[in-house]
């Protein structure tokens, strides 16, 4: 067994070598008695095919006398090798270089096995100039419950008129919801929502000074005025009673009390709600500041 | 002067390995076979150096390469037929006397430092 792997050691040697001295190696091999010995010889010769390989390149291509002889049985062989002999130094920097990128290798991949890049993208708030506030879910409009949260910095903890007002959404109405349509623009289906001035900071956020005001109507000639009354968004046009508004969204409100009618805000340039279109059923009625 | 000129070239090999120097000095006897070699040096070193097959072989791949061993190959009659038979040159020769100088030089140079640092006795 330990002969077999010698001599599998000794043919692991470069082929010029191993053609010189490989048959003596065995006969050294033979003569040795002991089992430790035969060990020892074992590991003689692997050092001694790695010191040939690595350390000895100048000899890989040195070939014996019979591997010179030009025909075997008539044919002549050729080698198509060029005779080429790399310096040991730059054999020694390659083995070196290699080791040191599978290194590398090995650490790199094992780094992105157990790490995960945390990239934090910092948060901000859109304050445009409607005050929406991009927190507000699709869900919070359509009247599902909303557990208190902090998001605006501008809520008024004494619960008096701050620069921002805050929309509480209630919860859906039990049946099914009556969706008012005027004329060919339907205005979002939404569940009718109480305008506070104070109250829960979490919902649809309004700033209410830029609704307040006066609305001259041409045709009717008439004027509507959007106040501020009881802690409510309102609306009062003349011969009827002041009616409280309910936000559907940014710009659309109804009239509570009246579930036929809607009004929808138009913004001018300096942030304010320059217009507004009140449609009851299929009449619709424009209004602008004057 | 070509005797000096050929001396300069010997020395840019010297010193030589321990190997190379115990296998020169074996085979300045004899011809002799990888195995002898190894006895050789053995008992030239009082069996405090010794080769492996693997060593043996490395160097003599060198002698051989710069011709101070010339290999002779098989002899009829021997026990083992794989045995191959080594010989030193004449080059071979010349660097082992230029490192044998070499070593007696320090050597004697050795043995005066260390009389000088004896203690004299007063």
């Amino acid at each position: 067994m330990l002969r077999h792997l010698y001599r599998c050691v000794v043919q692991l040697h470069p082929l010029p070598f191993r053609q010189r001295f490989g048959e003596e190696m065995l006969s050294l091999f033979d003569l040795a008695q002991t089992r430790t010995a035969r060990f020892g010889l074992l590991f003689d010769g692997i050092l001694s095919s790695f010191r040939q390989w690595v350390l000895r390149p100048q000899f890989w291509a040195e070939s014996s006398p019979s591997l010179n002889s030009p025909v075997a049985e008539g044919i002549p062989t050729f080698s198509s090798l060029d005779n080429f002999r790399p310096r040991t130094s730059a054999v020694i920097d390659g083995l070196v270089f290699s080791a040191i990128l599978f290194t590398l290798m090995c650490f790199s991949i094992r780094y992105s096995w157990i790490r995960v890049l945390h990239i934090q993208i910092p948060g901000y708030q859109i304050d445009s100039y409607l005050g929406f506030h991009p927190a507000v879910s699709p869900s919070d409009l359509r009247g599902a419950p909303s557990k208190p949260k902090e998001r605006s910095p501008n809520v008024d903890s004494s619960g008096l008129i701050s620069e921002h007002l805050q929309v509480d959404v209630m919860p859906v109405e039990a049946g099914p919801a009556t969706t008012p349509t005027i004329g060919a623009q339907a205005p979002p289906q939404a569940t009718p929502v109480q305008l506070q001035l104070t109250g829960n900071p979490a919902g649809l956020q309004l700033r209410i000074d830029r609704y307040v005001g006066t609305y001259k109507s041409q045709s009717p000639q008439m004027t509507i005025e959007i106040k501020v009354e009881d802690n409510q968004l309102s609306i009062h046009i003349p011969g009827e009673p002041t009616r409280a508004l309910a936000a559907a969204s940014q710009t659309t409100f109804a009239m509570i009390g009246d579930e036929n009618s809607w009004i929808e805000f138009i913004p001018g340039t300096s942030g304010k709600m320059q217009r507004l279109v009140l449609s009851r059923g299929a009449q619709q009625i424009a209004a602008e500041r004057p | 002067m070509a005797l000096n000129s050929h001396k300069l070239d010997l020395h840019q090999f010297l010193p030589l390995s321990p190997a190379s120097l115990h296998i020169l000095l074996s085979l300045a006897g004899n011809d002799l076979h990888g195995y002898a070699i190894m006895q050789e040096v053995a008992r030239q070193s009082e069996g405090k150096y010794k080769l492996g097959p693997g060593t043996l072989y490395d160097n003599l791949q060198k002698l051989i390469d710069r011709e101070w061993v010339q290999e002779l190959g098989r002899k009829p009659g021997d026990d083992d037929p794989r045995r191959r038979y080594y010989r030193l040159t004449a080059s071979g020769q010349g660097v082992l006397e230029a490192e044998i100088e070499r070593l007696s030089e320090v050597v004697r140079e050795g043995r005066s430092r260390l009389r000088i640092l004896k203690p004299r006795r007063t």
